[in-house]
């Protein structure tokens, strides 16, 4: 995975959102197991939350906030997050994001998932 | 789940509070990251601009949130109404013609669709109507008949199709011991009839077997109308007696609201008949209702199969009296609109179409409107794509423009609906033989609201649908945005969906105008319709012998001389005259099978059929019928005199083909009779048309004397006055009733008011079907006005640079005329192909005009080509002044 380093005009990305998720090339579905993942650490900010994946993935992942925010909002959609604003660390007002319950069980089906899916594409890239 | 519910509906209601609440999240996303690069040593504006780049594009972002929260449907939508107002209120003028032309259509479709709702939809108080079944006996070239005991018993004895068949027939019943004696309609019914439609008493109690018996007890079951009336709707009213043509009839209940069959009857009694023991003559009479009940799984074809088939059978079984009787089936809702030959549902179907058609047309020009409109707006709509919007979404903006539009329409049309249903119902043209009261009230109601809504999403999408796929534009943004809009690329695919309204346009208003010029000639031509009598002067009415009070026929002849005496001596009157049917009635039309002296039929299954009249020797004259060889009756022609019969033309072209037949022998034949004596052919007059649904056709009539004609059959009075029929009538009632005060009257008419009555259906179908044609020709002329001027108008550039470049005036002239005529033709081959096709659905509805008439085909050709022409022409010729120079800059 590599970090994305283009910047994309908006006239060009009208409407096709989809384009800009496949550039950064994580499988469908990997943000959001990724965002869940941060948010089990306990609740944070969107800005927060980025920076984190940042500085776990030793600046592999590079999320842009236009994947960051319609994630978000999705998975509060689903009933996986709840946001309450809070003070954040310098006092400003923030969305805080947390996980509910559900959204703990979600985490453990996706890791699961996600480790079985790994496996099997390790097996297969090793011994094929 | 909740949760899920509860944040859509947060974000759906509390629109305003999520958006800004994003807004803050994202600030403050964008502000974190400045401050980062900050801290890593930017400097404060190199910081905010990495910051920018970082976030992409922010409404872009915001736009990816709302889609994830994924109420943005709803919230576009909204969003999207409040634009569109906006829209319409800065364009009132364009909002008021595109509202005004929905409104025609969709109110005109409403106010027939509420006559179907109500003639063909309506609930009638009878069980699962659309599973009975009327029989009609039919016999080529005549009108239908009733069915005959024959029928009835072969049907009951050897059908599978039924789970049960009832009988009735019809009959009169004189109500006596009240102040002014009434005609009642009713029925005797056998014990099935009421059973096969489901009907029982809402009071009381139906007939015991005992009262069905023969010499049975004088009971009868009452009308709820009739109960409400005379009972002052009385739950104790069975019990009670009525006076019925001197029999004190004791009432044993009365039946639920709105039910009158057969034919609007009032009053049911018992079939006390043995008709198994009847001699097969008195069982021929094709004189009863019969109606049955399918089986379940049954279809109204399988049982119409089986019904003919037995029919075939009886006319093996009795040669002489059954050959050439078919069957029919036809829905009892059929029959009780009177529509025995499915005039009705044709003239229904018509006027469907035609509305249909004319709202095709507000569709049109209201397309037309909007893509004139969104001409204007290219560049709007391409900012807007550039800021983000998807074209999906820039086509569900405009689809919702015309939504609006469409509703605000719908909303007129409904009010307009309302307007038109009363005159609709004051016009009603259709006469209901059975009930009466659920058919004839016409009225708005919920399924006629929801018909109208769904014509009115229709609407929006038919006229929307083109100028919103042509609004969203192409996939690529640059050339508009470039050519700011004018007239580059996009003007010229413009051009297709201007050709493609015309052609519609066009091929739409052929079949509207085609179909409403054939009626109203056909109406125009039936308004001459030779009737082979003078109808001016008349008075008309029924009266019907009471068979308790006038036994013998004696007696009824006495009775017939005596009101006629009385008749003519009232002051102002000519003539008077007797017939057993006027002309052109639907019901108790007579007709006999006839035989030629000396020309037996050459084959036995032709049985020769003629009207039959009973009338006095006055009658001929005063009806005003021409007289072309030998004599009318006259008083001679009584009981003792020789038998004698008039006939008219065609019985003569029929019986002595090449012949004179003055002086030759007649008679009737009875089947299953002795011989009828011979009646010899006094006089020929011309043609009369008595029949009433085969009036287009002519169809030989005898007219044989009264007193010579043993029967019991109701009588019609017919009057000729000096001045006004219509101011006689009560002198002329008083003298029926100085004959006999205990005789009623009924259907006092002016002849010409019965005839406007027998072309009533004729005439509304002509008017209403030739406003809306004329309503659509004049949509059809704006529309295809405002298309092609506007097309032509759009090619101002390059007739400008046609000019610079040495084309004549002339050349252009003719080059876009030319383009418009080619487009039109296309429109109206189609739409005279198309109106070929439907018209010949009319042809059965139409009175001496052929269903594809070249006259009216070649006619409405003309006026659309003519209005296309002018409609080019003009604006055509005004671009071709404007200075070449002025054109190009246009540029």
């Amino acid at each position: 995975m590599l970090r994305q380093e283009e910047w994309y005009a908006p006239v060009e990305a009208k409407g096709e959102g989809s384009l800009r998720t496949s550039r950064i090339e994580l499988p469908q579905g990997t943000l959001d197991l990724l965002i869940l993942r941060t948010l089990a650490l306990g609740a944070q900010h969107g800005w927060a939350i980025s920076e984190r994946l940042q500085q776990i993935s030793q600046d592999v992942l590079h999320i842009q906030q236009g994947s960051l925010y319609p994630a978000l909002h999705r998975l509060e959609r689903r009933g996986w997050i709840k946001a309450r604003w809070g003070a954040s660390e310098n006092n400003r007002r923030a969305k805080y994001y947390e996980l509910t319950r559900g959204g703990r069980k979600q985490l453990e089906t996706e890791k699961d998932a996600w480790r079985k899916l790994t496996a099997a594409v390790a097996q297969v890239l090793e011994t094929a | 789940m909740w949760s899920g519910i509860a944040f859509r509906m947060r974000a759906l209601f509390r629109r305003k509070r999520v958006e800004s609440e994003l807004d803050e999240e994202l600030r403050a996303h964008f502000e974190k990251q400045a401050e980062k690069y900050i801290r890593a040593g930017d400097a404060p504006e190199e910081a905010r601009r990495r910051a920018r780049l970082d976030f992409g594009g922010l409404d872009q972002v915001k736009e990816e949130c709302r889609d994830a929260r994924g109420v943005s449907l709803l919230e576009n939508l909204a969003q999207d109404t409040r634009f569109a107002a906006r829209m319409l209120r800065k364009n009132p003028l364009f909002t008021a013609v595109a509202v005004v032309t929905l409104a025609l259509g969709i109110g005109a479709n409403t106010a027939i669709f509420s006559a179907v709702n109500t003639l063909l939809l309506e609930p009638l108080p009878v069980k699962d109507i659309d599973r009975i079944v009327f029989s009609v006996a039919m016999r080529e070239g005549f009108d239908p008949y009733g069915s005959s005991l024959v029928e009835y018993q072969a049907f009951r004895d050897r059908g599978h199709s039924f789970t049960s068949i009832g009988l009735a027939l019809q009959r009169s019943f004189n109500w006596l011991g009240r102040n002014e004696p009434e005609i009642l309609q009713g029925a005797m019914v056998r014990a099935d009839y009421l059973g096969t439609l489901g009907v029982s008493p809402v009071h009381g109690r139906d007939f015991s077997a005992e009262e069905r018996r023969p010499g049975g007890p004088a009971v009868a079951l009452i009308g709820y109308g009739l109960w409400r009336r005379e009972f002052a709707g009385d739950p104790g009213a069975p019990g009670r007696t009525l006076n019925l043509d001197g029999r004190i009839t004791t009432v044993v209940g009365v039946l639920p609201a709105g039910f009158d069959e057969p034919a609007g009857a009032q009053i049911w009694i018992p079939d006390q008949r043995n008709i198994e023991g009847m001699p097969l003559a008195e069982r021929l009479g094709h004189d009863h209702d019969l109606v049955a009940r399918l089986k379940p799984g049954v279809s109204r074809e399988q049982a119409d199969r089986e019904l003919k088939a037995i029919a075939k059978e009886l006319e093996r079984e009795y040669p002489r009296e059954r050959t050439g009787w078919s069957v029919q089936l036809i829905p009892l809702r059929q029959e009780a609109l009177g529509d025995v030959t499915g005039r009705v549902e044709k003239a229904l179907a018509a006027l469907v179409a035609a509305v249909g058609f004319l709202l095709l047309i507000c569709c049109a020009n209201v397309a037309s409107l909007l893509l004139a409109q969104g001409v204007g707006r290219e560049r709007e709509l391409a900012l807007r794509r550039a800021l983000g919007a998807g074209r999906l979404r820039v086509a569900g903006q405009l689809l919702t423009e015309s939504t609006l539009l469409a509703t605000l329409g719908g909303a007129a049309g409904v009010l307009l609906g309302y307007a038109a249903v009363p005159v609709l119902r004051a016009l009603n043209p259709i006469e209901t033989i059975a009930f009466v009261e659920p058919l004839t009230n016409m009225h708005i109601d919920g399924r006629v609201l929801g018909f109208a809504a769904g014509l009115t999403l229709l609407t929006a999408v038919l006229c929307g649908l083109m100028p919103a796929v042509k609004g969203a534009g192409s996939r690529d943004l640059a050339p508009v945005l470039k050519e700011g809009g004018q007239r580059g690329g996009v003007a010229s695919g413009g051009r297709r969906w201007l050709a493609a309204l015309v052609v519609t346009e066009l091929a739409v208003a052929v079949p509207l105008l085609a179909g409403g010029g054939l009626r109203i000639q056909s109406f125009e031509r039936l308004q001459n319709l030779e009737l082979g009598f003078r109808p001016d002067h008349l008075l008309t009415m029924h009266l019907v012998l009471s068979p308790a009070k006038y036994r013998e026929f004696r007696e009824r002849v006495n009775f017939e001389k005596r009101l006629l005496e009385h008749v003519k001596s009232v002051p102002g009157v000519v003539s008077a005259g007797i017939t057993t049917t006027l002309p052109l009635t639907a019901i108790g039309s007579t007709d006999a099978v006839f035989t030629v002296e000396g020309h037996p039929p050459k084959n036995p299954s032709d049985v020769p059929i003629t009207a039959h009249r009973a009338v006095s020797p006055e009658y001929l004259q005063t009806l005003g019928v021409a007289l072309t060889k030998g004599r009318l009756l006259d008083a001679h022609d009584n009981a003792e005199g020789q038998r004698v019969v008039v006939i008219s033309e065609e019985l003569a072209r029929q019986g002595w083909p090449g012949e004179d037949p003055l002086g030759k022998r007649i008679r009737r034949v009875r089947p299953g009779q002795a011989d009828l004596p011979w009646m010899t052919v006094a006089g020929v007059v011309k043609d009369v048309k008595e029949d009433r649904d085969n009036f287009r056709i002519a169809r030989p009539v005898w007219y044989v004397a009264y007193e010579q004609t043993e029967n019991a059959q109701p009588l019609d009075l017919v009057v000729k006055a000096e001045g006004d029929a219509a101011s006689l009538a009560g002198s002329v009632r008083e003298a029926v009733r100085a004959v006999d005060t205990d005789q009623p009257v009924s259907r006092v008419l002016t002849m010409n008011a019965h005839l406007a009555g027998v072309l009533m259906t004729e005439r509304f179908s002509a008017v209403l079907m030739g406003a809306l044609a004329g309503l659509g020709l004049a949509l059809a002329m704006i529309g295809l006005y405002g298309v092609m001027s506007y097309s032509v108008s759009r090619q101002t550039t390059e007739m400008g640079l046609r000019a610079a470049l040495g084309a004549t005036q002339r050349d252009i002239l003719g080059m876009v005329i030319g383009g418009a005529l080619r487009l039109a033709g296309l429109g109206l081959s189609l739409g005279l192909a198309g109106a070929l096709a439907l018209t010949r659905f009319l042809s059965g509805a139409l009175y001496r005009v052929n269903a594809s008439d070249p006259l009216t085909f070649g006619a409405v050709a003309a006026l659309l080509v003519l209005a296309a022409f002018a409609a080019c022409y003009v604006p055509a010729r005004r671009a071709t002044r404007v200075d070449p120079i002025v054109a190009l800059r246009h540029e």
